[in-house]
């Protein structure tokens, strides 16, 4: 069996902890099961491959945003930050504040089931939830908002929980510095503690309007606009963490740049992150043109952290194979233990990243927001992150949580081994015809986009092959989730191969030496012209439009 | 973490694995700056390369006419559409030489209710007049204001008392939106002329986009209720543009279209 430290560490861990971290993981794969069948119906409607009523349509949507980003993302990294705190703290060894990590778990799954209901049974109003929608019955929506409260008063407590449990052995003499794994775990809980506290700030106000006990939500734009810049980075940052502890896992191999330098990487993300968040207003009519260009200029800097964990990792993998008798350019990738699941996932993640990444980088020029924003481009370039970097990311975690939390084996991780090729081929469907629609104009969060038979005969194709990624995507995706669970609730019997431990390699304990690593610069260097090529092509397309803007007044 | 061998030994590390290696390719995404000085979308653009220059490009609806509120843009809109309104319903925003019937309609409206839009040019000097008088919050409110005002009287046809125009003025076209239709939901434009989109919701939020009509890519302007948007656009080619909502405004959000006929 792999004895790597993370799947120890986990097995060591007090039965108690044990039964949190598994309700925990329990609820984020339900929401990941429920969550992809409300992403499936809203694509599958889109597609035009069945139809549902505009009603039912907009409340799979509003579900499919709501279970996802909010909820699966956030039961992950609830979990995950305890498991981090406990594992990678030396001296912790336990949850601290259990109980009020449970207390924090029963509230996170009582705002999941208000969430959930609320859009089955009232106006559907997509996950950002603008009160304005709703004037007209203000009472109906109050119990969103309250999930929504719910969900951040119990990431608060979590979060206190996992500092706790890497502060204590501090605080008892135990240990007098924290690994980087420990470090980037404090200050993500601290990020999820800040975000707790600004969703808290955002839905307040209108869970009170909704139930008529105040009467202004006036700043509910802005208060949304600080909580989902946060909230959209964090799973971000939660990735190149998992990174991190995934490589040390599957290849031995630990950062050849030292632990003080990670430990300012991670550092980086509250420097670079929070001031970057202007670019998600640019359409917005009151913005200064002054700060929209500043918002452009400072967002430029956002992948300087996520970029840098990316070289770290790479070139402590390639010199380490190098060490080790690694051939070629690429002969190094080729050695990595592709056959674990973990790998080919994270491996995968690493692709998407790099996609997602070029075309984020056209959306946050400011004179390409008019023709690029609103429309599919974003849905088609975000899945790339959501789904392809973070969602794939936090599977591969759970390859090794579940089987060390429960001590069951993974189902079949031969199976799961090729799920990650086949998510990013739906993925490149999905999102390359997404991208393209984008382009085209096709507009994001409309479910028919016929116009009565005055859109371009293009755009429904285009929204075929949408469905077509989906359909491949939602299919990679019902199997992990199938798999995950089996692994959670009943343990596989049969002994074989396949089920006995994940593949690992272990390259750690070798003198790196002058061995070189070009692969991380050279994959950026292709990153960048990429970009290149894919914002010239929006600037092309603007300037081909058949209307000239000269700007309006302030 | 790292070993403490290679640790000790990072200054005789291949150039590739070493620290400040790696943090300046980190900034390598940072050079897009260049390409976006090219197409003039950055603060220290190339010169003479097409596609710089003020507002080029441009950036959305910008606000205006802080603190106009819904009614008063409908009154607008009504006046507007009734002053270009075609036998077929469609409406064709035109320059008309009828200052005198246009400060009659306008102020007809005017007096009923506050005097901010759809006034004469002596209404509106009056108002800011007035305003100056008031302090420096009431006078900011009037730069604004009179911005937003000037080109109503354009929007109505009226270009002064004695009737005068400039052709190179745009010409101001007034939608609004609301759930779920536009108003108006088909216009009728001239290429080569601007044009000075005037919106606002009166409901909750919508979306502007005005698709090209060659179907490569549309222009988007986001519009709040209680904000107007403005946008000056010149169409270049005859052809049908497509209006569409980009904003989720409610059950109905997919049947909210209009159309631009430009000829």
């Amino acid at each position: 069996m792999n004895t790597d430290r993370l799947t120890e560490g986990l097995r060591r861990l007090p039965q108690g902890d044990k039964r949190l971290l598994q309700v925990f993981v329990g609820m984020a794969l339900l929401s990941l099961a429920l969550g992809l069948f409300f992403g499936a119906m809203t694509a599958f409607v889109r597609a035009g491959f069945f139809e549902l009523d505009s009603l039912t349509g907009y409340r799979m949507l509003t579900l499919h945003g709501v279970t996802i980003f909010f909820y699966w993302l956030y039961f992950f990294q609830a979990a995950l930050i305890l498991v981090l705190a406990a594992v990678y703290t030396e001296g912790a060894g336990r949850i601290a504040w259990r109980r009020a990590a449970w207390v924090g778990l029963g509230l996170m799954a009582a705002g999941f089931v208000a969430s959930e209901l609320t859009p089955l049974l009232g106006t559907p109003l997509l996950y950002n939830a603008p009160p304005s929608l709703i004037e007209g019955d203000p009472a109906s929506s109050g119990f969103f908002y309250l999930g929504y409260t719910l969900l951040g008063v119990g990431l608060f407590l979590v979060a206190a929980s996992a500092i706790a449990t890497a502060v204590k052995p501090r605080f008892e003499g135990k240990i007098d510095t924290w690994s980087s794994i420990s470090f980037a775990a404090v200050a993500w809980a601290g990020l999820l503690i800040v975000s707790a506290l600004a969703s808290i700030n955002a839905f307040v106000p209108p869970m009170l309007w909704s139930f008529g006990l105040i009467d202004d939500v006036s700043s509910y734009t802005m208060s949304w606009n600080i909580l989902f810049h946060n909230v959209h980075y964090l799973p971000l940052m939660a990735t190149v963490v998992m990174w991190y502890v995934l490589v040390e896992a599957v290849a031995g191999v630990k950062s050849i740049f030292g632990q003080r330098f990670s430990k300012y990487v991670f550092a980086t993300y509250l420097i670079f992150v929070p001031p970057t968040s202007i670019y998600h207003m640019f359409l917005e009519p009151n913005l200064a043109p002054g700060v929209r260009v500043m918002g452009s200029m400072l967002s430029l800097f956002i992948s300087v952290p996520t970029v840098l964990v990316f070289l770290i990792l790479v070139a402590s993998l390639e010199a380490h194979a190098r060490a080790r008798g690694a051939r070629g350019l690429f002969g190094w990738i080729r050695m990595l233990p592709w056959k674990n699941p973990a790998m080919s996932a994270m491996g995968m993640a690493v692709v998407n990243l790099a996609i997602g990444g070029v075309f984020a980088f056209v959306l946050i020029q400011e004179k390409l927001a008019p023709l690029l924003s609103d429309t599919f481009f974003v849905p088609g370039y975000f899945h790339f992150l959501t789904l392809g970097t973070v969602t794939l990311t936090f599977i591969a975690a759970l390859l090794y949580v579940i089987p060390g939390i429960t001590g069951h084996a993974l189902w079949r991780p031969a199976v799961m081994a090729k799920l990650p090729y086949v998510t990013t081929f739906g993925l490149l469907i999905f999102g390359g015809a997404g991208i393209a629609a984008g382009y085209s104009g096709v507009p994001r969060r409309v479910l028919d986009v016929a116009y009565q038979g005055d859109a371009p005969g293009s755009w429904a194709v285009l929204m075929a092959f949408v469905g077509i990624g989906a359909v491949v995507m939602a299919a990679a995706l019902a199997v992990y989730v199938y798999g995950l669970f089996r692994t959670l609730l009943w343990p596989v019997r049969e002994t074989s191969i396949e089920t006995a431990g994940l593949a690992a390699t272990s390259w750690g304990g070798v003198i790196v030496g002058r061995s070189s690593a070009w692969v991380g610069p050279l994959a950026v260097l292709v990153l960048v012209l990429a970009m290149y090529v894919f914002t010239s092509i929006a600037f092309e397309v603007m300037s081909g439009l058949s209307v000239e803007t000269s700007g309006g007044h302030l | 973490m790292a070993d403490s061998k290679d640790d000790d030994n990072l200054r005789d590390r291949h150039v590739t694995t070493r620290r400040g290696f790696v943090t300046s390719i980190s900034f390598g995404v940072v050079s897009l700056y260049g390409l976006w000085a090219f197409y003039g979308a950055a603060p220290v653009s190339l010169a003479g390369i097409p596609g710089s220059g003020e507002g080029d490009g441009g950036s959305g609806g910008h606000g205006g006419g802080g603190g106009m509120s819904p009614d008063e843009f409908r009154r607008l809109t009504d006046a507007f559409i009734e002053a270009n309104e075609l036998p077929d319903g469609s409406v064709q925003p035109k320059r008309m030489k009828m200052a005198a019937a246009s400060m009659d309609m306008n102020g007809g409206h005017a007096e009923e209710e506050e005097p901010r839009g759809g006034v004469s040019s002596a209404e509106m000097k009056m108002e800011k007049g007035h305003s100056e008088k008031e302090g420096s919050h009431e006078e900011a409110a009037m730069g604004n204001e009179e911005a937003v005002m000037g080109h109503e009287e354009d929007a109505m046809g009226n270009e002064g008392a004695g009737g005068q125009h400039d052709p190179e003025q745009p010409i101001d076209v007034y939608i609004l939106a609301q759930r779920y239709s536009f108003e108006p939901d088909l216009l009728r434009l001239e290429r080569d002329v601007p044009y000075r989109f005037r919106m606002m919701a009166v409901d909750t939020s919508h979306g502007v986009s005005i698709l090209g009509s060659v179907a490569l890519g549309g222009h988007i302007m986001r519009v709040r209720p209680q904000a107007l948007s403005e946008m000056t656009m010149t169409f270049t080619r005859p052809g049908e543009h497509l209006v569409y909502c980009t904003v989720y405004c409610g059950e109905g959000h997919d049947m909210m279209q209009a159309k631009i006929i430009v000829a």
